[in-house]
């Protein structure tokens, strides 16, 4: 079981702490949904260059270690990720049985929000290129 | 209600299709990506929820390593990618 510390970010950029992929973004423009990888994958340069000429993370859904208090999306005093917790409040679920997830073992979601976070994962992209507005409120930290 | 449809299932992908499946998404992702920057500043503020800054480039979501504070929020040059 990872510790508090150890868990990862499911909506990191893959510049960040120890990231790997674990989804890609399929689906159409106006839905897009992550599909998610049997395993996690390095990130290569090789990889990162599938995404040319977009930015990786429209393409790749990536994992990386969470930054808590170096982020602007953590609550200290409860020591609770708020894009994680907003998310479930505000966007839909999109799925009905959780994804087979990679990164579950150390998701900083799922330990945080359990199966409500799985449900609606699918569809948080993290650079927001059109998306789904409801995700957009839960990342704006100005949103309570 | 937010309760999906039963037949919404999540998609999986192998890893050895990473490669084939990520070249064929290159389209979708410049077309997400060229229908965010035709976004007039309203129409980026509705699909934004709250928002009401011009977004000149769309909103990075999680790992945001600089508080809001100290963002420069008219221009949104930190924390945004590409
Ligand atoms: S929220 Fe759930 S589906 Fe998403 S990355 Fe974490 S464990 Fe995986």
């Amino acid at each position: 079981m990872s510790g508090p510390n150890t868990l990862m970010c499911p909506s990191a950029d893959p510049d960040g702490a120890g990231a790997v992929v674990f989804g890609l973004i399929v689906g159409t423009p106006e839905a897009p949904e992550t599909a998610y990888l049997e395993e996690t994958q390095a990130v290569t340069p090789e990889l990162l260059a599938l995404a040319d000429p977009v930015a990786p993370a429209d393409m790749f859904r990536f994992g990386a270690r969470c930054l808590r208090g170096g982020c602007a999306h953590w609550e200290a005093e409860r020591a609770v990720c708020r894009f994680g917790e907003k998310t479930v409040r505000l966007a839909p679920a999109v799925v009905t049985v959780v994804p087979t997830c990679a990164l579950r073992a150390n998701c900083r979601w799922w330990h945080q929000e359990g199966m409500a976070a799985c449900q609606r994962c699918p569809q948080v992209i993290r650079t927001g290129a059109i998306g789904h507005s409801e995700v957009r409120q839960a990342a704006d930290p100005r949103v309570a | 209600m937010n309760q999906p449809s039963p037949a919404c299932k999540p998609a999986h992908i192998a890893n050895t299709d990473v490669e084939a499946m990520a070249r064929q998404g290159v389209a979708r992702a410049l077309a997400a990506r060229q229908a965010m920057m035709e976004m007039t500043p309203e129409e980026a503020a509705a699909v934004g929820g709250g928002l009401t800054l011009a977004l000149a480039k769309p909103i990075i979501y999680g790992g945001l390593f600089t508080k809001l504070d100290v963002m420069n929020l008219g221009g949104l040059s930190s924390p945004i990618g590409f």
